[in-house]
């Protein structure tokens, strides 16, 4: 009888923690910073690298992921990608993953580019598929970017160019 | 033997020519598809408006006659809109595919007053441009 009032206690301590936890994280970000419609299974998608190899994105589940889709020709990707070449190197440690995911290019006009931004961090390519692009509503233009809490969910989409400040706002209420 | 050399010659120039001739083809010029002056403009997730509507307005262009490769080699730090003296750095800065031509899409805020209007693009000669008159209060 004791043990279990006991554990009932135990539980109502741990959720009420749980509770505290979430209202408090939920204050830290400021207001309107999630914006984006939900997207369910967001991360179940598994895509190409430039070799061929198959990367789901299921294996960045539990950091904070900025995907970036992009193309070579897409003039403001070009002012973007220093700025996630910077990004990245400062906040990979801090569990921060950004992905570019470059929209029906081939691997060889791909790499090469890639190789002369030095771009630092994963690149997957959606080839012809259109059931990402779907998925996250990239229909009006690129660059898009959808920034995904490391619980899965969307939290927020960008189209067009971002500057790096506010990527770092973004990124340092969601950390 | 001249007849040969002459003759080799030529076949060189034709082939020149040729070359040349595709090259100037597939060289575009950059066209302001669309100019359009709005109280503001609005996507799913993003509304640029002037802070004061009496003095500024918002500018939305669409900007082609470019191949993707021509689009690669401008610097999109090198694309704005000048208006008098006054430099307008884009608020809306998104590529896209139209009608399967590549297009860019750039949005900025400027003097209501100044008509006489000039888009920099890259390397690209200067255009000048007039917005049209509002066509609505608020462009898609």
């Amino acid at each position: 009888m004791h043990h279990s009032t006991f554990r009932r206690g135990a539980l109502a301590a741990v959720m009420l923690v749980v509770l505290a936890v979430a209202a408090v994280e939920a204050q830290r970000r400021p207001a309107g910073l999630c914006n984006a419609a939900p997207v369910p299974d967001a991360l179940a998608h598994t895509l190409q690298d430039a070799t061929g190899r198959e990367v789901s994105l299921q294996s960045f589940k539990g950091k904070l992921v900025l995907l970036n889709f992009w193309a070579t020709w897409c003039v403001p990707c070009k002012v973007e990608i220093p700025s996630f070449v910077d990004l990245y190197a400062r906040y990979r440690e801090r569990g921060v993953e950004i992905v570019g995911v470059n929209v029906a290019e081939a691997p060889s006009t791909v790499t090469p580019y890639v190789r002369e931004m030095k771009v630092n961090y994963p690149i997957l390519l959606t080839g012809d598929r259109k059931d990402l692009l779907e998925t996250f509503g990239i229909d009006v233009g690129l660059p898009t970017t959808v920034i995904i809490n490391r619980d899965g969910s969307v939290c927020r989409k960008r189209v067009g160019l971002m500057s790096k400040e506010l990527f770092e706002q973004v990124i340092k209420a969601l950390i | 033997m001249n007849t040969l050399r002459m003759s080799v010659v030529f076949l060189a120039a034709m082939l020149a020519a040729t070359a040349s001739a595709r090259a100037a083809q597939q060289q575009g010029t950059p066209t302001i598809i669309a100019a359009k002056r709005a109280d503001a403009y609005s996507s799913p997730k993003t509304k640029i408006e002037a802070r004061d509507k009496s003095a500024d307005v918002v500018i939305v262009l669409r900007i082609g006659g470019l191949s993707r490769e021509e689009f690669r080699t401008i610097n999109g730090d090198d694309v704005y809109v000048v208006a008098g003296a006054e430099r307008l750095p884009p608020n809306v800065l998104a590529v896209g595919i139209v009608e399967g031509k590549p297009e860019l899409l750039l949005v900025v805020v400027g003097p209501r007053a100044t008509r006489d209007l000039r888009l920099v693009l890259g390397s690209y000669p200067a255009m000048r441009f007039t917005a049209e008159e509002m066509i609505a209060a608020e462009l898609h």
